[in-house]
């Protein structure tokens, strides 16, 4: 499973958000770390599929995802910040179903489908209730098992602790750490890190720091601390 | 948000908004009871003119507005011609082009602070009626700030759809805008109570 | 109070919003803009006061030079084509549709919505933009009607979808649907 990008550029309104990015990506855990605006959110859509650079390459299992969407449902989902501005259905069955019913099922099929992967993770009674009813934790993982359902081979997560407490952080973190996909997730929480395999660090849409944790992130810590102009 | 008035400074940007706005509605008038197309054809030369003075991108922006109206006007004249009312055609059709394009011209040389401004005094009156126009005034400056917050709402629910869709986002969309919306509406509501509210 | 205030507030932000939405291809193909299903809803959740208001805002927005007509339009000028008595008339038809679902609370609210949409946004709606189309175009009513049919089929269909989506409103957030709301 390898997520390729060669010489990508990514401009908005003249702006260069993505600077010539080179990669090839294999690891199961991949972290990205920069502040905002460094480009770590246009990575993840570009590497998602959902935009397309204007010059380069990104390919996954050497499918071109924005092209091929067919293709690219089976092989990359996306999870975004807040889960409130990410749901789309009243249901959580609805709302499961629907990229299920996208990837050709039936509604019948969906449905079932959606109940199944509820009843793997527990949680059969939020089938027919209202998202709205969840807790913002709740909600969140909801938005997992929709991209799950799907079964694709990555999964891309764009600050997914942003404001979740302290136990659903770890009941995510638990879910996450069992998926055999290909995880790649924006994060500066250093627990997190920690275990992952890879760390890109991006800014001013490059690549500046690229390897184990150990390599990237007490330099990374350091440069934060320096433009915070804070010293411990 | 994006206005579509230029910036200035010019000499109709100096002009106060309630004497273009007067002036407006006089010669929009005036030209309303026109039938001459010669006459007419000179007023279109004359905006060509008036746009001019202010700058060159002036007039750029105020045809660049015609834009939407040309497919109007055309279909209008078109029907007019079925019909052999060629001069009658031609009139309608250049009234609309000048009355749209004066118009437009106190849009693009009038900052939107004014107009607002303006806006909120020539509601004044409606006070003896028991309005509240300080509310109005909330309100429009609500829409103004918070409308580009809803674009960007529908931004990433359009961005979740296509995440997991193969086709383009359908009607189906439409409703978890408007429940993000009335989310955020009430949010802003307790936020306004807990300062004091309205 | 706070409440009918910001519920108009972004409600009118919201008709800007559908008006910046891709044009939606039906399944017969015909492309539609959403901006008057914004109007319709205005009405159909906001009833006819706030209906009204919430449109009668958006259209000073667009007075004063913003452009947030479909199509990145706005400006004095819009309200001078023949096309206007359908500007002239949007707070109208959110009002009669507002009314409409006010006084209609008992039955099934997606088949209210739909006909408090088809009976204010559309009927009265027309019943208003036509006749200044005339004028100002000075076309006879047939011709008129001829320039406007490519639009009516969207119209209806949306005045449906106007209904499902009062429905879903109503399903999730039942409290916001300020037109059935008991208290003022």
């Amino acid at each position: 499973m390898a997520i390729y990008l060669k010489d990508v550029i990514f401009e908005f309104e003249t702006h260069r958000v993505i600077d010539q990015i080179t990669l090839n990506v294999s690891e199961q855990r991949i972290g990205i770390v920069g502040v905002n605006g460094s480009g770590k959110s246009t990575l993840a859509r570009l590497i998602s599929g959902l935009i397309a650079p204007i010059s380069g390459s990104i390919r996954i299992n050497d499918i071109d995802i924005y092209k091929d969407r067919k293709a690219a449902l089976k092989t990359v989902g996306i999870i975004f910040q807040n889960p409130d501005h990410q749901i789309i259905f009243p249901t959580c069955i609805e709302e499961i179903s629907f990229g299920l019913m996208q990837q050709g099922m039936t509604r019948i099929e969906a449905e079932e489908r959606s109940n199944e992967i509820l009843l793997q993770f527990d949680r059969l009674k939020w089938s027919d209730q209202l998202a709205h009813n969840l807790s913002q934790g709740q909600r969140h993982f909801l938005c997992l098992i929709a991209v799950l359902a799907m079964k694709p081979d990555v999964i891309i997560l764009d600050e997914p602790y942003a404001g979740l407490d302290l136990p659903t952080s770890l009941q995510l973190r638990h879910e996450l750490n069992k998926l055999s996909q290909q995880i790649v997730m924006i994060t500066h929480n250093k627990d997190i890190l920690v275990d992952f395999d890879r760390i890109l660090w991006i800014d001013n849409g490059k690549i500046i720091k690229d390897g184990s944790y150990e390599n990237v992130m007490p330099d990374f810590e350091e440069e934060m601390q320096r433009r915070a102009n804070v010293s411990y | 948000m994006l206005a579509i008035s230029i910036m200035g400074p010019s000499w109709a940007h100096n002009l106060k908004i309630g004497y273009k706005l007067a002036a407006l509605s006089f010669i929009s008038v005036i030209i309303f009871f026109i039938n001459n197309w010669l006459l007419l054809s000179v007023f279109l030369v004359g905006l060509i003119f008036l746009y001019s003075s202010v700058s060159l991108f002036a007039l750029r922006k105020g045809i660049l507005l015609l834009r939407p109206l040309i497919w109007v006007i055309l279909l209008i004249w078109i029907f007019h011609l079925i019909r052999g009312e060629y001069l009658a055609g031609t009139v309608t059709c250049l009234r609309l082009l000048v009355l749209f394009a004066l118009a437009n011209f106190v849009t693009v040389t009038s900052k939107l602070s004014d107009m607002i401004e303006f806006f909120l005094w020539i509601l004044h009156p409606l006070k003896l009626i028991g309005v509240k126009t300080s509310s109005i005034g909330l309100a429009l400056g609500m829409v103004i700030r918070f409308t580009p917050v809803l674009i960007e709402r529908a931004k990433q629910l359009l961005e979740s759809w296509r995440a997991r869709a193969l086709k383009r986002t359908n009607w189906r969309i439409i409703l978890p805008i408007f429940i993000t919306v009335i989310d955020d509406a009430d949010r802003v509501a307790e936020a306004i109570r807990a300062r004091g509210g309205i | 109070m706070e409440r009918n205030i910001v519920y108009i507030a972004l409600f009118s932000g919201l008709i800007a919003v559908l008006g910046l939405l891709p044009k939606l291809t039906l399944i017969s193909g015909i492309p539609i803009t959403a901006q008057s299903l914004g109007v319709m809803l205005c009405g159909v959740i906001l009833g006819a006061k706030r209906g009204a208001l919430a449109v009668l805002l958006f259209l000073s927005l667009v007075a004063l030079g913003l452009p947030l007509l479909a199509g990145g339009r706005g400006g004095l000028g819009v309200f001078t084509t023949p096309w206007a008595g359908f500007l002239f008339g949007f707070p109208i038809a959110a009002y009669t549709t507002g009314y409409i679902m006010e006084k209609f609370k008992h039955m099934p609210i997606s088949f209210t919505a739909s006909f408090a949409a088809f009976f204010g946004s559309i009927i009265v709606l027309y019943v208003i933009a036509i006749p200044y189309y005339m004028i100002g175009a000075k076309m006879d009513f047939f011709q008129s009607l001829l320039t406007m049919s490519p639009f009516i089929p969207g119209d209806i269909i949306k005045c449906i979808l106007a209904g499902f989506i009062a429905n879903g409103i109503h399903k999730s957030r039942p409290n916001s649907v300020l037109s059935w709301a008991n208290s003022r």
